[in-house]
Order: structure tokens, then sequence, then C-alpha cells
């Protein structure tokens, strides 16, 4: 997989998408921060049915990303603004949790895996917004590309990501 | 219920949702202060263009469109700013959530104008959700975001 290089990484920095890719779509599970753990989404086996749609899988990784952005920002910024990351970070943990039930009973076979630490700093507020803007977008994508209620799931996923830019923005 | 009454049903509860969030930020804005009144005109002007295309689509459908209500009993009483931040809350979640019912609805369905709906629906949904965001902050509340609008 290789990913094209986000324009908002700086040189010398641990790479978000780098370490979301090599960690196999790892995620920070430690709600209070500080210690990291992880989880892996496996591709189901081929021989099994059925397939989870691949929307899913995508969603699952896009959480993984936000998780990553969302948890480097959090060590940068305090009072309001941090309190604001946490709730981001909480909204995200539940998406990821939906996502990944919804991943199994599609027929995915969600399973943990450790994982190394998410790398920390060096994420500006700036960045989680365009990340989050982002993510309205790649939901709402998502969503259509899905039916019934995983698609529901993807569109309310989006409609949260579009309220985080908004906080964001009120700060 | 057949998908396409479910789907009908659905357009026709998101319609009655803008019905009442415009009645409810008429009850609502003299409570607030001039800071939230702004804010509050601007809400009720979206619910109230939304309101008036919903009934257009329905009509442009073939469907005779629900009829808003005389009254809305269950929003009164508004007597205090925080009464009034609570309420503009709560409509806001009452069209997240008739607009993400919508959305299922139009995504278990078929055909043309169902695919269209959903569109209309996901910007709705996200309107709605970022208005509740919005109030929740005026009002202080303790988690100003859902991880899961209109559920």
């Amino acid at each position: 997989m290789t990913d094209p290089p986000d324009p908002a990484e700086q040189p010398g920095q641990a790479s978000r998408r780098g370490f979301v890719t090599a960690c196999a779509t790892a995620v920070v599970l430690a709600a209070g921060g500080g210690v990291a753990a992880g989880i892996v989404v496996r591709p189901s086996d081929s021989s099994r049915a059925p397939v989870p749609p691949a929307a899913l899988s995508d969603a699952v990784t896009a959480e993984l990303e936000l998780l990553t952005t969302v948890h480097a920002a959090r060590s940068t910024v305090s009072g309001a603004r941090r309190a604001v990351l946490d709730a981001l970070y909480a909204d995200h943990q539940a998406h990821l949790t939906a996502l990944q039930g919804a991943f199994g009973l599609a027929g995915g076979t969600p399973s943990p895996i450790a994982t190394p630490s998410a790398p920390t700093g060096g994420v500006s507020w700036a960045e989680v917004r365009a990340a989050e803007h982002r993510a309205v977008a790649g939901a709402a994508h998502r969503a259509l590309r899905l039916s019934g209620t995983n698609a529901a799931l993807l569109a309310s996923i989006s409609a949260c990501e579009a309220g985080h830019v908004t906080l964001m923005d009120l700060q | 219920m057949n998908a396409v009454a479910t789907f009908a049903s659905a357009w026709q509860a998101a319609l009655a949702a803008e019905q009442q969030a415009a009645f409810g930020y008429a009850l609502l804005g003299p409570r607030l202060s001039a800071a939230d009144q702004d804010v509050a005109r601007s809400c009720a002007a979206a619910h109230e263009t939304l309101r008036t295309d919903t009934e257009e689509a329905l009509a442009g459908a073939g469907l005779t469109p629900v009829a808003p209500r005389a009254d809305y009993p269950s929003l009164y009483p508004v007597r205090s700013i925080s009464a009034a931040r609570a309420l503009a809350i709560r409509l806001e979640q009452d069209c997240a959530s008739a607009w993400r019912a919508l959305y299922l609805a139009a995504a278990s369905a078929s055909g043309t104008s169902a695919t269209a709906r959903r569109a209309e629906a996901q910007a709705a949904l996200d309107a709605a959700t970022k208005r509740a965001v919005h109030w929740r902050v005026l009002a202080a509340a303790s988690a100003p975001s859902v991880p899961f609008p209109g559920t």
C-alpha cells in the first residue's frame, strides 16, 4: 500500500498515515491517554462468506487514522481545547467500536493485537480540523456505497464529524 | 410496512420534524439573549427553508405533504434562557433523528427517489448536528457532541 505523502506531515516527525499503514490499522485504546494498545482488523478469509463490504473496512481504517491524529494532538493543547479533543477522541472510539461490530456482523473477523505506541506531538489544531473536515465527506461517501443499517451508521458518523468541525470552530 | 411505505412515512416524519423546529424556534426566541437570538434566527431560517423544500419535494413525488400541527404542547413551557437553549437542542436532535431515519429508509429501498433522498437526508442530518453542537456549547453542556447523531 503506497499512500501519497501527506502534505501536513513535517520532516523529522513520525508519519501519521505511515504509522497507521505500518501498524496495519492500529488504534489507540487508552481512554486516559498515555498507554497505547491496539486492534487490527484483518480481512476475512476469502473462503468465508459473506465478505464485509470494502466501505466498512475503509471506514475502520479512517477512524483509526482519526484516533491517531487526535491522540497525537492532545498533548499539544490544554484547557478548553484539550477538552474538545478529548470529546472528539471519545466519539471516534465509539465510532470504531460500532464499525468493528458492523464489520463482524458482515462476516469480518476483527481480532485484537498489541501495537506500538502512537506518535505523540507534532499535530496541530488546524491539522485535526482538516482531518475532521475530510472525514465528513469520506464517511458520507462510504455511506453511499452501503445499504441499510450500515449506510445509516456511516451517515451518522459523517454528521458527527461535521459536528466536530463546528465544535472546533467555536473554540 | 413495506420498504416503500416506510420510506414515504420517514420522509413525512422528516417534514414534520422541520415543521416542529420552525414552530419551536419562534417559541424559544424571545427567551434568549441578543447574541443567542442571532443564532436562533439563523437556525429558524434554515429550518423554514428545509421545511419548504421538503414540502415541495414530497409534492413533486406525488405525495401529499403532512400538514403542520396547530400547536405543539410538548414544547412548553419555555421560561428561561436555559430552557430555551435546551429546547433548541431538543429540536435539533429531533430533526437529526428524523433525517437519519429517512436516510435509513432510503438506504433500505431502491429507486431514483430513494437515492436522491439519501443526499438530502445526509445534508439535513449534518446541518441539524452542527446546530445541536452550537447550542450545546452555548448551554455549556458537559458533552458538546454525540457520537451517533440521530440515534
